[in-house]
């Protein structure tokens, strides 16, 4: 509680917790599109293609305003996409390759520039290595707005070309029927990715920043079937992780900001795949549970209806070791019996054997007609 | 100490290299990024136990988190809630943040900080030296070399099952060597060579050092053998150019010696002589002025014996009918000319008895 006062008195801590949520909220929504062109992977490298970007906007310039060097990994990030679209365009390297090639690449000369800054006379590279790692803590308002302003640019953009986005994410061929020119919604779409991740960079860093767009989308995905809610859920738990993670970071030293982050990400991920509503791991268990017992149900009604066909002028009373015989299972089949008998789909003589009921007879009868074990 | 450097880098890049190669080829490559970022807790648990990264325990610790991460990934990709990619960018995130953790949280005073562990620094390995045959050598280089050793050795066993099961595992299957098994062998190949090349290389640069050399040495060559051969060349050229680069500059090694593999890749991609991008638009333009060249031709001879042939055959009236525009058609009258396929008087071309052949040969008119 003395935490959640804090984050609207104490200045750093507002400062933090704004920001991540902030940045959580436009990473989440346009992870989602991302996640779902199934280029998880591209937001790692682009994350770790600006890095050149920043070593080179500071030898050019020589300061480390924020802005400058921010523009400097945008302008890095948007060549690295670039070059990765290049690459799987003209060359037989997959995407998975590309993907690898142009972040290491990037990174490695980004690292060498890096280490030659650090170097150099009378300049030290302290503040550009936070880039890496990102460190929440250095976030000042001015970064917050800086953040505040671009996701609203490209939450803004996302519910503009919502429709365009949505149809060549997943019908890219309608899409181009339409009249809709597919580069450049690509290249909309990769301007946006690369801003998100560019304004990430200083609180979360390079390495980690491509978890806060893939998991709050793998995530949401398990929610729901809509792209909408997928996508405003998503843009939720991460803006919510985000705060939650800088929170607790804040509440204790040397815990940093953007692994924090990632692991309550990484609970929500947890939570949804265990009990996601439309597809969790629980929900589907309780589905085919009870999809085992209607087929083992409709099974003992069909074989039962079988018995009396072929026993016609005998007693229609029938065993349970005859039943299991017939539908070949003893395990639960007694308690099953019961239930079907509770439910007067069979009759009981109480003496250990069953027979069909007048509501059992039909039910066979609509089960013949609609195929079968599996009708419900 | 440099020639120490420089072999250290070389034993390194060569054992990367060797799974590079194949998990590109079987469309893998970032699997090697998340596997050297998973092994983070793993190292760090290892060195608690006996405060040292020199005992055996962060190696255990990191084969273990490797493992963990692979085999969760393909659990994850089983269930079918996310796609293989989601798979593996929502798995090594947590694993490396826990590492993270862990520093920060016990290890903020020991020699153990982040940045050496995830951008490495070959330029300390040689401080770090073991007593071996004698004399004394780099900890790391003893360790490469032994990696080294195991994945050549393994490589050069398996080589065909490799291949078969790289290319085409429904025959791998059939032929009844377990892609899965091959599978699980390339990817612990992946994880003890990333674990070995960490410290020195960097987690980051692993995957540097995996894909680029492969990756130029693919755009090179058809032949799976030829690439093997291409990327130790690579790699080999690549780690003595980055360690004379660094010193030269007074840079870190590993980022130098990525610049330099990647400078060989973009070389690659521009002038390979079979996929490179200027062959191909070099070839594409020679097809091109080769067609132009035969419709002239046959422009030509379909005329030659016309009433209006003055007019067909003048240079502006080539002009209009082909709509080239005129540095190409110049061009190609000129190569006409010259191969004495045509004759030109006036402006009015007429075709010789060597174009008439050559004509006849290219349309098949006979």
């Amino acid at each position: 509680m003395n935490l959640l006062y804090s984050m609207f008195t104490d200045y750093t801590l507002r400062n933090v917790a704004f920001g991540t949520l902030l940045l959580g909220l436009g990473s989440g929504a346009i992870g989602s599109f991302m996640t779902l062109r199934r280029q998880s992977l591209i937001g790692d490298a682009i994350a770790h293609a600006t890095l050149p970007g920043v070593a080179i906007a500071y030898l050019l310039t020589g300061s480390k305003e924020p802005t400058l060097l921010l523009l400097g990994a945008a302008i890095a990030g948007v060549l690295g996409i670039g070059a990765i679209t290049v690459i799987i365009r003209t060359t037989k390297i997959d995407s998975d390759g590309a993907n690898g090639i142009i972040l290491s690449i990037f990174f490695g000369f980004g690292l060498l520039l890096l280490t030659y800054i650090q170097k150099l006379p009378k300049s030290s590279q302290a503040g550009l290595d936070r880039f890496i790692f990102g460190q929440a803590a250095t976030i000042i308002a001015k970064d917050v707005w800086i953040i505040a302003i671009v996701q609203a640019i490209v939450l803004l953009a996302l519910i503009l070309f919502f429709k365009e986005l949505k149809s060549s994410t997943f019908d890219p061929n309608c899409m181009t029927v339409m009249g809709f020119n597919q580069k450049t919604i690509d290249a909309i779409f990769a301007v946006l990715l690369v801003a998100t991740i560019v304004v990430g960079l200083q609180t979360v860093g390079v390495i980690l920043i491509s978890a806060l767009l893939v998991a709050p989308a793998a995530a949401s995905r398990q929610w729901t079937n809509s792209l909408k809610v997928m996508v405003a859920l998503s843009s939720l738990f991460s803006g919510v992780s985000g705060m939650i993670g800088s929170l607790i970071s804040a509440s204790t030293i040397n815990l940093p900001t953007g692994p924090m982050i990632v692991l309550v990400l990484t609970i929500f991920i947890i939570i949804s795949f265990l009990f996601g509503a439309k597809r969790g791991l629980v929900i589907r268990k309780f589905e085919q549970i009870k999809r085992h017992k209607i087929f083992d149900e409709n099974r003992i009604l069909l074989a039962l209806s079988n018995l009396e066909e072929g026993h016609e002028h005998s007693d229609m009373y029938h065993s349970v070791k005859t039943i299991s015989l017939m539908v070949q299972q003893q395990h639960g089949i007694k308690r099953l019996l019961k239930q079907l008998t509770q439910r007067g789909l069979l009759l009981d003589d109480h003496r250990g054997s069953y027979a069909l009921s007048e509501i059992g007879s039909e039910k066979v009868n609509s089960l013949v007609k609609e195929g079968g074990y599996y009708a419900n | 100490m440099q020639t120490e450097i420089i072999i250290i880098a070389i034993l390194s890049s060569i054992a990367c290299v060797i799974p590079g190669i194949f998990l590109l080829l079987k469309r893998m490559a970032l699997i090697s990024d998340a596997i050297s970022h998973s092994i983070l807790p793993g190292i760090v648990i290892g060195f608690f136990i006996k405060e040292s990264l020199n005992s055996p325990y962060p190696i255990i610790g990191a084969i273990i988190f490797a493992m963990i991460m692979v085999v969760t990934t393909e659990a994850i990709t089983r269930t079918n809630l996310v796609k293989e990619d989601t798979a593996i960018a929502i798995i090594f995130p947590p694993l490396f943040s826990l590492g993270v953790v862990l520093i920060s949280l016990f290890a903020h005073n020991v020699h153990l900080d982040t940045d050496a562990v995830l951008l490495g620094e070959l330029a300390f390995a040689p401080f770090d030296r073991m007593a071996i045959f004698g004399t004394t050598l780099p900890t790391s280089m003893i360790k490469m070399a032994i990696i080294l050793i195991l994945n050549l050795v393994v490589m050069l066993l398996l080589f065909k099952e490799l291949k078969v099961s790289t290319f085409d595992p429904t025959l791998s299957n059939s032929l009844g060597f377990s892609p899965s098994v091959l599978h699980y062998l390339l990817m612990f190949m992946t994880s003890i060579t990333a674990v070995g090349a960490f410290d020195s290389v960097g987690a980051i640069l692993v995957l540097a050092f995996m894909i680029t050399p492969t990756a130029s040495a693919l755009l090179l060559t058809n032949s799976l053998l030829m690439m093997v051969l291409i990327s130790f060349g690579l790699a080999t050229a690549s780690s003595v150019g980055g360690v004379l680069l660094a010193m030269r500059i007074d840079a870190g090694i590993s980022g130098s010696i990525t610049t330099v593999m990647g400078s060989i890749f973009i070389l690659a991609y521009l002038f390979s002589p079979s996929n490179g991008i200027v062959t191909k638009i070099k070839k594409q333009q020679e097809i091109k002025e080769d067609y132009a060249l035969s419709i002239l031709l046959y422009h030509l001879l379909n005329h030659c014996e016309d009433d209006d042939m003055e007019t067909e055959c003048s240079y502006d009236h080539l002009e209009e009918q082909f709509s080239y525009s005129k540095n190409f058609l110049k061009k190609i009258v000129h190569t006409a000319q010259k191969e004495k396929y045509v004759e030109g008087q006036n402006g009015i071309f007429h075709i010789t008895e060597k174009g008439i052949k050559k004509t006849k040969k290219l349309f098949n008119l006979y």
